[in-house]
């Protein structure tokens, strides 16, 4: 894509109506082109006219419910120096903070994986081996939104050769069929199964590789059940931290 | 820190004359403030619940994703920076994003059944323009969408009111994709000079 058809998109950008790959990539352009945060910020708060512009009184049982809600919300801490688009650099380098969040979720996940494992010992190698990655000094985390909703989150350590790789909002397979995850080269060549799995109730699943080798993509596809040696319809890739 | 808090006090005095701005009630938010989170919810409720249910419809479904967008709020107040736009934005892009998501989710489901379905539900593209408000504000807007061109008008209703992705306007309209997204990008630009939008 060249710089012109890039800054091009400031519009769709700011609509969302940009698709998830493309998205990847005009963030990164955003973070190098002060000219283009201005408009994007612009184009921004525009389109938030054309929303304040459609108000519309919600029912008053919603009041209610939210007051409710906020009793058993959390409410995040300020981050030092907010990310700005000139700062905004995906992959973050795990900061104390997002440490210490991951670490929280590693536990969850860490008890994820080991009801699939069914066995005391590994269900403490896998904790061991969440924490170990996610206190690696060189560990990186990513994570993005896919346009169907689906939130990928990868935790990467080059040092230890391993990645997890967490996914949110996923829908379940269609019958008959399941997904399959994928480590590639960073050109999406050379696909290896990680192996098959779905999504949980809650529309989550997540597993750790200790394999990485040069990877530098991961992919997960839509496969006849029991899985296939190389990717069919593939729904989702995402890169990987260097 | 300290000018932040300057103008947290300096907010709430002048919350005595009139009803406080959001962006001062969100920095009482972020400090767990509830009463500020209440005035905080009635003046941005409105606007976010009718935005959401522009694009996903379904009335219940739009008060769950209007009740997840308020509970972020609540969630993430102290994330907001003021230097990065005003409060409404923040709140309204937040908004967009989360129903968008909400129907390209429920989308992706069915299109792997039946792609053409959906293009064959399309509503009219000038149901939006029709029924928005004839408030001042919205007189405003609607004064201003109708001095796009038609291609930029609709293409700028089809993504932002309807949360279609550049490529689905593209489809729908028959027009080249490189097309749409300069329109988008002019319909915009056109929009933030009829609008006065600050720079």
């Amino acid at each position: 894509m060249t710089t012109a058809d890039i800054h091009a998109l400031t519009g769709a950008y700011a609509l969302d109506a940009i698709e998830e790959f493309e998205r990847a990539a005009f963030e990164r352009h955003l973070a190098e082109c002060d000219s283009c945060a201005q408009e994007v910020s612009e184009l921004r708060a525009t389109a938030a006219r054309l929303g304040a512009a459609v108000a519309e009184q919600p029912p008053p049982r919603l009041k209610a419910r939210v007051m409710a809600g906020i009793a058993e919300v959390r409410q995040l801490p300020p981050v030092g120096p907010i990310p700005g688009p000139r700062n905004r650099r995906w992959p973050l380098r795990l900061t104390g903070v997002a440490a210490a969040l991951l670490l929280v979720v590693s536990v969850s996940l860490g008890a994820l994986l080991v009801r699939n494992q069914q066995q005391l010992d590994d269900e403490r190698a896998q904790t061991k081996a969440v924490v170990a990655l996610l206190s690696a000094d060189d560990a990186k985390v990513l994570s993005r939104t896919g346009g169907t909703g689906v939130t990928g989150t990868v935790v990467v350590s080059r040092s230890l050769g391993q990645v997890m790789l967490m996914a949110a909002n996923v829908p379940q397979a269609p019958s008959g069929k399941t997904y399959q995850v994928w480590l590639m080269e960073p050109d999406g060549t050379k696909p290896r199964s990680v192996g098959v799995m779905n999504p949980d109730s809650a529309g989550r699943m997540s597993t750790l590789d200790t394999a990485l080798g040069s990877a530098g993509m991961f992919g997960v596809s839509i496969e006849a059940a029991g899985g296939s040696s190389t990717p069919t319809d593939v729904v989702m890739t995402m890169p990987l931290p260097a | 820190m300290a000018e932040r808090v300057r103008r947290i006090t300096g907010g709430a005095g002048a919350a005595e004359a009139g009803p406080p701005e959001p962006e001062v009630l969100l920095q009482l938010v972020a400090r767990g403030d509830e009463g500020a989170f209440e005035r905080l919810y009635d003046a941005v409720s409105a606007p976010v619940f009718g935005l959401v249910r522009r694009i996903v419809r379904d009335p219940a479904q739009s008060e769950e994703v209007t009740q997840e967008v308020l509970l972020e709020l609540w969630r993430t107040a102290a994330r907001y920076n003021p230097e990065r736009g005003s409060a409404m934005t923040w709140v309204l892009t937040m908004a967009h994003r989360r129903a968008v998501d909400r129907v390209r989710s429920a989308q992706s489901a069915t299109d792997r059944e039946d792609r053409a379905h959906r293009r064959e539900a399309a509503r009219p593209f000038d149901e939006v323009a029709e029924q928005v408000s004839t408030r001042l504000e919205h007189e405003q807007v609607r004064r201003c969408l109708s001095s796009l061109t038609d291609l930029q008008r609709e293409s700028v209703e089809l993504a932002y009111y309807r949360g279609l992705t550049y490529r689905e306007v593209s489809e729908l309209l028959g027009t080249p994709l490189g097309t749409i997204k300069t329109r988008l990008r002019d319909g915009l630009i056109r929009l933030r000079d009829c609008l006065g939008v600050a720079r």
